[in-house]
Protein backbone atom coordinates (compact mmCIF):
# COMPACT_ATOMS: atom_id res chain seq x y z
CA UNK A 1 0.00 0.00 0.00
CA UNK A 2 1.18 3.42 -0.54
CA UNK A 3 0.99 6.33 0.97
CA UNK A 4 1.54 10.13 0.00
CA UNK A 5 2.58 12.05 2.89
CA UNK A 6 2.71 16.27 2.78
CA UNK A 7 4.17 17.53 5.67
CA UNK A 8 3.99 22.23 5.81
CA UNK A 9 3.95 22.57 9.57
CA UNK A 10 6.65 25.16 9.30
CA UNK A 11 9.69 25.88 6.74
CA UNK A 12 10.24 22.89 5.52
CA UNK A 13 7.68 21.99 1.78
CA UNK A 14 8.34 17.86 2.15
CA UNK A 15 5.99 15.17 0.14
CA UNK A 16 6.95 11.51 -0.03
CA UNK A 17 5.96 8.12 -1.00
CA UNK A 18 5.83 5.30 1.82
CA UNK A 19 5.13 1.89 1.17
CA UNK A 20 3.01 -0.49 3.72
CA UNK A 21 4.17 1.94 6.71
CA UNK A 22 7.82 1.43 7.09
CA UNK A 23 9.57 1.49 3.56
CA UNK A 24 10.18 4.87 2.18
CA UNK A 25 10.24 4.55 -1.65
CA UNK A 26 10.94 8.64 -1.74
CA UNK A 27 11.41 11.53 0.37
CA UNK A 28 11.40 15.12 -1.11
CA UNK A 29 12.77 18.20 1.55
CA UNK A 30 12.50 21.71 0.05
CA UNK A 31 15.18 23.32 2.48
CA UNK A 32 14.40 26.74 2.71
CA UNK A 33 17.13 27.53 4.79
CA UNK A 34 18.83 29.36 1.70
CA UNK A 35 15.72 31.83 1.33
CA UNK A 36 15.47 32.62 5.47
CA UNK A 37 18.76 33.00 5.64
CA UNK A 38 18.88 36.49 5.26
CA UNK A 39 16.33 37.19 7.99
CA UNK A 40 18.13 34.73 10.52
CA UNK A 41 15.47 31.94 10.56
CA UNK A 42 11.97 31.55 9.53
CA UNK A 43 9.42 34.01 8.22
CA UNK A 44 6.12 32.75 8.46
CA UNK A 45 4.46 34.51 5.29
CA UNK A 46 7.49 33.85 3.67
CA UNK A 47 7.63 30.63 4.63
CA UNK A 48 4.27 30.03 3.14
CA UNK A 49 3.93 31.78 0.25
CA UNK A 50 6.89 29.95 -0.69
CA UNK A 51 5.54 26.60 0.57
CA UNK A 52 2.36 27.29 -2.27
CA UNK A 53 5.17 27.87 -4.82
CA UNK A 54 6.59 24.55 -3.99
CA UNK A 55 4.03 22.32 -2.97
CA UNK A 56 3.10 21.25 -6.63
CA UNK A 57 6.62 20.14 -7.87
CA UNK A 58 7.34 18.50 -4.34
CA UNK A 59 4.72 16.63 -4.79
CA UNK A 60 4.86 15.69 -8.29
CA UNK A 61 8.63 14.98 -7.87
CA UNK A 62 7.95 12.32 -4.94
CA UNK A 63 5.56 10.65 -7.41
CA UNK A 64 8.51 10.75 -9.95
CA UNK A 65 10.83 9.74 -7.44
CA UNK A 66 8.67 6.59 -6.52
CA UNK A 67 7.93 5.76 -10.11
CA UNK A 68 4.46 6.20 -9.43
CA UNK A 69 1.43 8.23 -10.72
CA UNK A 70 -1.50 9.75 -8.73
CA UNK A 71 -3.47 6.96 -9.67
CA UNK A 72 -0.83 4.51 -7.86
CA UNK A 73 -1.57 6.33 -4.44
CA UNK A 74 -3.46 4.27 -1.92
CA UNK A 75 -4.09 7.41 0.71
CA UNK A 76 -3.30 10.80 1.37
CA UNK A 77 -1.57 11.77 4.86
CA UNK A 78 -0.98 15.55 5.88
CA UNK A 79 0.07 17.25 8.80
CA UNK A 80 -2.41 19.07 10.23
CA UNK A 81 -1.05 20.86 13.54
CA UNK A 82 1.10 22.06 15.65
CA UNK A 83 2.80 24.90 13.36
CA UNK A 84 2.56 27.97 11.55
CA UNK A 85 -1.42 28.40 10.60
CA UNK A 86 -0.41 29.81 7.11
CA UNK A 87 2.00 26.96 6.23
CA UNK A 88 -0.17 24.28 7.45
CA UNK A 89 -3.40 25.22 5.44
CA UNK A 90 -1.34 24.77 2.05
CA UNK A 91 -0.47 21.37 3.08
CA UNK A 92 -4.12 21.11 4.34
CA UNK A 93 -5.90 22.48 1.70
CA UNK A 94 -3.42 20.56 -1.25
CA UNK A 95 -4.29 17.03 0.38
CA UNK A 96 -8.49 17.56 0.38
CA UNK A 97 -8.07 18.89 -2.81
CA UNK A 98 -6.59 15.46 -3.87
CA UNK A 99 -8.18 13.61 -1.64
CA UNK A 100 -11.53 14.57 -3.63
CA UNK A 101 -10.27 14.42 -6.54
CA UNK A 102 -9.18 10.97 -6.43
CA UNK A 103 -11.41 9.92 -3.85
CA UNK A 104 -9.05 8.13 -1.82
CA UNK A 105 -8.60 8.52 2.09
CA UNK A 106 -7.50 11.26 3.78
CA UNK A 107 -5.65 11.10 7.02
CA UNK A 108 -4.97 14.03 9.45
CA UNK A 109 -1.41 13.54 11.39
CA UNK A 110 -0.50 15.68 14.45
CA UNK A 111 3.29 16.69 13.68
CA UNK A 112 4.62 15.91 16.85
CA UNK A 113 3.33 11.98 16.93
CA UNK A 114 5.19 12.01 13.45
CA UNK A 115 8.22 13.13 15.09
CA UNK A 116 8.13 10.12 17.10
CA UNK A 117 6.82 7.70 14.15
CA UNK A 118 10.22 8.72 12.03
CA UNK A 119 12.16 5.64 14.63
CA UNK A 120 9.72 3.10 12.54
CA UNK A 121 10.87 4.43 9.02
CA UNK A 122 13.47 1.32 8.35
CA UNK A 123 14.03 -0.02 11.80
CA UNK A 124 11.53 -2.65 12.94
CA UNK A 125 12.92 -3.88 16.29
CA UNK A 126 10.94 -1.25 18.34
CA UNK A 127 8.20 -2.24 21.26
CA UNK A 128 5.81 -0.64 22.97
CA UNK A 129 4.94 1.08 25.11
CA UNK A 130 7.39 3.31 25.00
CA UNK A 131 7.93 7.17 26.11
CA UNK A 132 8.65 9.42 23.61
CA UNK A 133 11.09 12.61 23.79
CA UNK A 134 10.48 15.38 20.86
CA UNK A 135 12.95 17.24 20.68
CA UNK A 136 13.50 20.56 18.22
CA UNK A 137 13.36 24.01 18.23
CA UNK A 138 9.85 24.93 18.91
CA UNK A 139 9.18 21.52 21.43
CA UNK A 140 10.57 19.61 24.13
CA UNK A 141 7.52 17.07 25.14
CA UNK A 142 7.63 13.87 26.89
CA UNK A 143 4.51 11.34 26.36
CA UNK A 144 3.80 7.64 27.22
CA UNK A 145 3.26 5.87 24.05
CA UNK A 146 1.25 3.06 23.75
CA UNK A 147 0.41 1.97 20.43
CA UNK A 148 0.67 3.96 16.63
CA UNK A 149 -2.74 6.44 18.03
CA UNK A 150 -2.32 6.76 22.02
CA UNK A 151 0.17 8.88 23.48
CA UNK A 152 -0.08 10.27 27.02
CA UNK A 153 0.86 13.46 27.88
CA UNK A 154 3.98 13.74 30.46
CA UNK A 155 5.61 16.84 30.19
CA UNK A 156 6.96 19.92 28.17
CA UNK A 157 8.84 22.57 27.96
CA UNK A 158 7.30 25.38 30.19
CA UNK A 159 9.43 28.52 28.69
CA UNK A 160 12.23 27.85 26.00
CA UNK A 161 12.35 24.88 23.76
CA UNK A 162 15.80 22.76 23.81
CA UNK A 163 16.63 23.51 19.69
CA UNK A 164 15.58 27.40 20.96
CA UNK A 165 18.16 27.10 23.48
CA UNK A 166 20.28 25.76 21.61
CA UNK A 167 19.83 28.65 18.85
CA UNK A 168 20.35 31.25 21.29
CA UNK A 169 23.54 30.20 23.36
CA UNK A 170 24.87 30.17 19.60
CA UNK A 171 24.08 33.85 19.13
CA UNK A 172 24.86 34.81 22.70
CA UNK A 173 28.62 33.14 21.49
CA UNK A 174 28.76 34.70 18.59
CA UNK A 175 28.53 30.96 16.82
CA UNK A 176 25.94 32.18 13.66
CA UNK A 177 22.95 30.59 12.47
CA UNK A 178 21.80 27.09 12.68
CA UNK A 179 23.34 27.68 16.20
CA UNK A 180 22.40 23.64 17.21
CA UNK A 181 24.65 21.79 14.57
CA UNK A 182 27.60 24.66 15.21
CA UNK A 183 27.44 23.91 18.99
CA UNK A 184 27.48 20.17 19.00
CA UNK A 185 30.27 20.72 16.31
CA UNK A 186 32.63 22.75 18.52
CA UNK A 187 31.34 21.46 21.90
CA UNK A 188 33.29 18.15 20.54
CA UNK A 189 37.32 20.19 21.31
CA UNK A 190 35.99 20.97 24.95
CA UNK A 191 35.45 19.81 28.30
CA UNK A 192 31.90 19.44 29.33
CA UNK A 193 32.31 20.20 32.58
CA UNK A 194 34.12 22.84 32.56
CA UNK A 195 32.02 25.37 33.73
CA UNK A 196 28.67 24.28 36.09
CA UNK A 197 25.31 25.84 34.60
CA UNK A 198 22.27 25.25 36.01
CA UNK A 199 19.91 22.43 35.69
CA UNK A 200 16.53 23.70 36.51
CA UNK A 201 14.72 21.41 38.93
CA UNK A 202 10.69 21.73 38.66
CA UNK A 203 7.57 20.31 40.43
CA UNK A 204 6.34 18.76 37.47
CA UNK A 205 9.33 16.13 37.14
CA UNK A 206 9.00 15.65 33.63
CA UNK A 207 8.55 19.95 32.94
CA UNK A 208 11.46 21.33 31.39
CA UNK A 209 13.13 25.12 31.52
CA UNK A 210 15.53 25.97 29.70
CA UNK A 211 15.39 29.79 29.82
CA UNK A 212 17.32 30.32 33.17
CA UNK A 213 20.07 28.06 31.37
CA UNK A 214 20.48 30.57 28.45
CA UNK A 215 20.61 34.16 31.22
CA UNK A 216 22.95 32.12 32.76
CA UNK A 217 25.59 31.28 29.97
CA UNK A 218 24.71 35.30 28.78
CA UNK A 219 25.76 36.60 32.49
CA UNK A 220 28.85 34.55 32.18
CA UNK A 221 29.91 35.65 29.25
CA UNK A 222 29.12 39.32 29.98
CA UNK A 223 31.41 38.86 33.12
CA UNK A 224 34.18 37.08 31.09
CA UNK A 225 34.51 39.94 28.98
CA UNK A 226 35.73 38.46 25.85
CA UNK A 227 36.15 35.16 25.26
CA UNK A 228 39.35 33.93 24.12
CA UNK A 229 39.28 31.28 21.09
CA UNK A 230 40.93 28.65 23.19
CA UNK A 231 37.81 28.86 25.57
CA UNK A 232 35.11 28.99 23.46
CA UNK A 233 35.17 24.76 23.26
CA UNK A 234 34.78 24.88 26.46
CA UNK A 235 31.78 26.76 27.53
CA UNK A 236 30.22 25.66 24.24
CA UNK A 237 30.68 21.64 25.86
CA UNK A 238 29.42 22.74 28.81
CA UNK A 239 26.09 24.50 28.11
CA UNK A 240 25.64 21.63 25.69
CA UNK A 241 25.74 19.47 28.54
CA UNK A 242 23.35 21.40 31.07
CA UNK A 243 20.90 20.59 28.28
CA UNK A 244 21.81 16.86 26.98
CA UNK A 245 21.95 16.34 30.76
CA UNK A 246 18.27 17.15 31.84
CA UNK A 247 16.79 15.43 28.74
CA UNK A 248 18.70 12.43 29.21
CA UNK A 249 17.87 12.30 33.39
CA UNK A 250 13.87 12.76 32.53
CA UNK A 251 13.52 10.62 29.36
CA UNK A 252 14.65 7.91 31.86
CA UNK A 253 13.14 8.75 34.72
CA UNK A 254 10.03 8.65 32.83
CA UNK A 255 11.14 5.16 32.06
CA UNK A 256 11.23 4.05 35.32
CA UNK A 257 8.27 6.02 36.44
CA UNK A 258 6.35 4.28 33.60
CA UNK A 259 8.11 0.78 33.98
CA UNK A 260 8.94 0.54 30.58
CA UNK A 261 12.26 -0.29 28.57
CA UNK A 262 12.11 1.83 25.64
CA UNK A 263 12.66 5.56 24.90
CA UNK A 264 11.87 6.84 21.57
CA UNK A 265 13.21 10.31 20.43
CA UNK A 266 12.36 12.76 17.25
CA UNK A 267 12.90 15.93 16.20
CA UNK A 268 15.58 18.26 15.11
CA UNK A 269 17.78 17.82 18.42
CA UNK A 270 17.50 14.72 18.14
CA UNK A 271 20.46 14.73 15.60
CA UNK A 272 22.68 16.54 17.89
CA UNK A 273 25.44 13.67 18.46
CA UNK A 274 26.01 14.43 22.32
CA UNK A 275 22.22 14.01 23.04
CA UNK A 276 22.75 10.19 21.48
CA UNK A 277 26.38 9.33 23.25
CA UNK A 278 24.66 9.89 26.62
CA UNK A 279 21.11 9.01 26.28
CA UNK A 280 22.71 5.49 24.72
CA UNK A 281 25.43 5.33 27.58
CA UNK A 282 22.97 6.09 30.35
CA UNK A 283 20.16 3.85 28.79
CA UNK A 284 22.78 1.30 29.04
CA UNK A 285 23.73 1.44 32.52
CA UNK A 286 19.82 1.27 33.18
CA UNK A 287 19.00 -1.78 30.64
CA UNK A 288 17.33 0.49 28.43
CA UNK A 289 16.59 0.37 24.76
CA UNK A 290 16.97 3.78 23.03
CA UNK A 291 15.86 4.52 19.84
CA UNK A 292 16.81 7.84 17.69
CA UNK A 293 16.14 7.79 13.87
CA UNK A 294 18.10 6.23 11.50
CA UNK A 295 19.17 9.52 9.73
CA UNK A 296 19.31 13.46 9.63
CA UNK A 297 16.93 13.43 7.29
CA UNK A 298 14.14 11.63 9.40
CA UNK A 299 15.12 13.98 12.33
CA UNK A 300 14.38 17.23 10.53
CA UNK A 301 10.72 17.85 9.14
CA UNK A 302 9.78 15.48 6.46
CA UNK A 303 6.75 14.02 4.58
CA UNK A 304 7.74 10.34 5.46
CA UNK A 305 7.16 10.33 9.16
CA UNK A 306 3.77 11.74 7.88
CA UNK A 307 2.71 8.59 5.42
CA UNK A 308 4.74 6.15 7.62
CA UNK A 309 2.35 6.88 10.43
CA UNK A 310 -0.67 7.79 8.09
CA UNK A 311 -0.42 3.89 7.15
CA UNK A 312 -1.20 2.62 10.21
CA UNK A 313 -3.85 5.23 11.31
CA UNK A 314 -5.84 4.63 7.81
CA UNK A 315 -5.42 0.58 9.25
CA UNK A 316 -7.05 1.41 12.23
CA UNK A 317 -9.99 3.23 10.29
CA UNK A 318 -8.79 6.79 11.55
CA UNK A 319 -9.27 9.12 8.48
CA UNK A 320 -10.45 12.58 8.54
CA UNK A 321 -13.44 14.05 6.73
CA UNK A 322 -12.84 16.64 4.07
CA UNK A 323 -13.74 19.38 6.54
CA UNK A 324 -10.55 18.53 8.28
CA UNK A 325 -9.05 21.98 9.72
CA UNK A 326 -5.56 23.17 11.05
CA UNK A 327 -4.87 23.04 14.57
CA UNK A 328 -1.72 25.80 14.94
CA UNK A 329 -1.68 24.83 18.62
CA UNK A 330 -2.30 21.44 20.02
CA UNK A 331 0.35 19.16 21.16
CA UNK B 1 4.39 59.15 29.90
CA UNK B 2 6.51 56.41 31.62
CA UNK B 3 6.16 54.04 34.72
CA UNK B 4 9.53 52.59 36.31
CA UNK B 5 8.96 49.68 38.47
CA UNK B 6 11.95 47.10 39.27
CA UNK B 7 11.74 43.45 40.10
CA UNK B 8 13.94 41.07 42.48
CA UNK B 9 12.64 38.00 40.97
CA UNK B 10 10.62 36.22 38.07
CA UNK B 11 7.94 35.81 40.57
CA UNK B 12 7.75 39.53 41.28
CA UNK B 13 8.52 40.11 37.24
CA UNK B 14 4.95 37.59 36.93
CA UNK B 15 3.02 39.71 39.16
CA UNK B 16 3.63 42.92 38.08
CA UNK B 17 2.72 41.11 34.26
CA UNK B 18 -0.45 40.24 35.81
CA UNK B 19 -1.56 43.64 36.88
CA UNK B 20 -0.98 44.90 33.67
CA UNK B 21 -2.60 41.78 31.91
CA UNK B 22 -5.85 42.58 34.19
CA UNK B 23 -5.96 46.18 32.36
CA UNK B 24 -5.89 45.23 28.84
CA UNK B 25 -8.58 45.94 26.29
CA UNK B 26 -9.26 44.10 23.45
CA UNK B 27 -7.56 45.44 20.60
CA UNK B 28 -4.52 46.42 22.61
CA UNK B 29 -0.97 45.84 21.80
CA UNK B 30 1.74 45.58 23.69
CA UNK B 31 5.58 45.70 22.47
CA UNK B 32 8.42 44.23 24.42
CA UNK B 33 12.00 44.93 24.26
CA UNK B 34 14.90 43.89 25.84
CA UNK B 35 18.18 41.82 25.30
CA UNK B 36 17.84 37.61 25.34
CA UNK B 37 17.45 36.62 28.94
CA UNK B 38 15.47 39.82 30.11
CA UNK B 39 12.45 38.31 31.50
CA UNK B 40 10.55 39.21 28.55
CA UNK B 41 8.99 35.78 28.05
CA UNK B 42 8.07 35.87 31.84
CA UNK B 43 6.36 38.85 32.11
CA UNK B 44 4.14 37.78 29.37
CA UNK B 45 3.85 34.31 31.57
CA UNK B 46 1.85 37.16 33.96
CA UNK B 47 0.48 39.38 31.32
CA UNK B 48 -1.52 36.30 30.05
CA UNK B 49 -2.62 35.23 33.73
CA UNK B 50 -3.95 38.61 33.74
CA UNK B 51 -5.79 38.10 31.10
CA UNK B 52 -7.06 34.70 32.32
CA UNK B 53 -5.20 32.17 31.22
CA UNK B 54 -5.13 29.77 33.13
CA UNK B 55 -1.19 28.98 35.22
CA UNK B 56 -1.59 25.25 34.03
CA UNK B 57 -1.17 26.40 30.65
CA UNK B 58 2.03 27.18 29.60
CA UNK B 59 2.72 30.62 27.52
CA UNK B 60 5.84 29.29 26.10
CA UNK B 61 8.40 31.61 24.23
CA UNK B 62 7.58 31.63 20.03
CA UNK B 63 11.15 32.19 19.24
CA UNK B 64 10.83 29.38 16.63
CA UNK B 65 7.34 28.59 15.81
CA UNK B 66 6.59 32.92 15.91
CA UNK B 67 3.25 32.68 17.02
CA UNK B 68 1.41 31.33 19.98
CA UNK B 69 -1.95 32.16 20.32
CA UNK B 70 -4.19 31.81 24.24
CA UNK B 71 -7.89 32.04 25.11
CA UNK B 72 -8.13 34.19 27.75
CA UNK B 73 -10.94 36.52 28.36
CA UNK B 74 -9.84 37.63 24.60
CA UNK B 75 -7.87 36.07 22.12
CA UNK B 76 -4.53 36.73 23.21
CA UNK B 77 -1.50 36.63 20.27
CA UNK B 78 1.81 36.11 21.26
CA UNK B 79 4.52 36.65 18.79
CA UNK B 80 8.20 36.87 18.75
CA UNK B 81 10.11 38.71 16.20
CA UNK B 82 13.43 37.59 17.68
CA UNK B 83 14.84 35.83 14.15
CA UNK B 84 12.95 38.24 11.94
CA UNK B 85 15.39 41.02 10.44
CA UNK B 86 15.26 44.14 7.83
CA UNK B 87 12.41 46.08 6.68
CA UNK B 88 10.68 42.95 5.43
CA UNK B 89 9.20 42.43 8.26
CA UNK B 90 6.43 44.82 7.57
CA UNK B 91 5.70 42.87 4.26
CA UNK B 92 4.62 40.15 6.13
CA UNK B 93 0.93 39.28 7.42
CA UNK B 94 0.74 40.39 10.91
CA UNK B 95 -2.01 43.10 10.07
CA UNK B 96 -4.75 40.20 10.34
CA UNK B 97 -3.34 39.91 14.26
CA UNK B 98 -2.19 42.97 15.05
CA UNK B 99 -5.16 44.71 14.14
CA UNK B 100 -7.59 41.77 15.45
CA UNK B 101 -9.91 41.29 17.63
CA UNK B 102 -7.47 40.19 20.66
CA UNK B 103 -4.66 41.60 22.74
CA UNK B 104 -1.25 41.10 20.80
CA UNK B 105 1.75 40.70 22.56
CA UNK B 106 5.11 41.29 20.89
CA UNK B 107 8.91 40.05 21.61
CA UNK B 108 11.46 42.34 20.05
CA UNK B 109 9.11 44.71 19.12
CA UNK B 110 11.39 47.40 18.51
CA UNK B 111 11.68 45.76 14.71
CA UNK B 112 8.23 47.10 14.11
CA UNK B 113 8.01 50.12 15.87
CA UNK B 114 6.98 52.33 12.47
CA UNK B 115 4.50 49.38 11.67
CA UNK B 116 3.13 50.05 15.23
CA UNK B 117 2.12 53.50 14.20
CA UNK B 118 3.79 54.21 17.04
CA UNK B 119 0.59 53.07 19.34
CA UNK B 120 1.37 50.60 21.86
CA UNK B 121 1.96 49.78 25.06
CA UNK B 122 6.33 49.35 25.11
CA UNK B 123 7.54 47.65 28.14
CA UNK B 124 11.06 47.55 28.48
CA UNK B 125 13.27 45.41 30.70
CA UNK B 126 16.62 45.58 31.39
CA UNK B 127 18.48 43.58 33.82
CA UNK B 128 20.68 44.67 36.55
CA UNK B 129 24.31 43.46 37.97
CA UNK B 130 22.55 41.46 40.87
CA UNK B 131 21.83 38.21 39.65
CA UNK B 132 17.78 38.26 39.49
CA UNK B 133 16.60 41.94 39.34
CA UNK B 134 15.31 43.80 36.50
CA UNK B 135 14.75 47.03 35.59
CA UNK B 136 10.90 47.22 33.97
CA UNK B 137 9.91 50.52 32.43
CA UNK B 138 6.05 51.16 31.33
CA UNK B 139 6.02 53.71 28.05
CA UNK B 140 2.46 54.67 26.72
CA UNK B 141 3.15 55.47 23.21
CA UNK B 142 -0.22 57.25 21.31
CA UNK B 143 -3.40 56.33 22.68
CA UNK B 144 -1.60 54.35 25.00
CA UNK B 145 -0.53 57.76 27.20
CA UNK B 146 -4.16 57.30 28.48
CA UNK B 147 -3.91 53.90 29.46
CA UNK B 148 -0.42 54.47 31.29
CA UNK B 149 -2.14 57.13 33.15
CA UNK B 150 -4.82 54.41 34.56
CA UNK B 151 -1.96 52.00 35.44
CA UNK B 152 0.18 54.30 37.44
CA UNK B 153 -2.72 55.26 39.46
CA UNK B 154 -3.94 51.32 39.75
CA UNK B 155 -0.32 50.11 40.18
CA UNK B 156 0.54 52.61 43.22
CA UNK B 157 -2.87 52.02 44.79
CA UNK B 158 -1.66 48.08 44.67
CA UNK B 159 1.49 48.84 45.98
CA UNK B 160 0.72 51.05 48.88
CA UNK B 161 -1.83 48.09 49.51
Amino acid sequence: MLILGIETSCDETSASIVKDGTIIVSNIITSQDKIHAPFGGVVPELASREQLESIGWVVKEALNKANTKFSGIDAIAVTYGPGLAGSLLIGVEFAKTLSYSLSIPLIGINHIHAHLYANFLGQHNIEFPYIGLVISGGHTSLFYVEDFMTYSFLGQTRDDACGEAFDKGAQILNLGYPGGPLIDRISKKGNLSAIKFPRAHLENKFDFSFSGLKTSLLRYVEKKGKISKKELPDIAASFQEAIVDVLVKKAILAAEYKKTDTIVVGGGVSANSRIRGKLEEEGKKKNLKIHFPNELKLCTDNGAMVAGLGYWMLKEGKTSSLDLDIQPNIF
Amino acid sequence: MKIKLSSNSPSETIKIGEKIGRNLNKGDIIGLTGKLGAGKTTIIQGITHGLGVESKQYVRSPSFVLIHQYEGRLPIYHMDLYRLKGKEITELGYEEYIFGNGVCIIEWAEKIDGFLRKEWLHINLEYLPEDNKRKITLEGKGKYEKVIGRFKIRLSKKESN
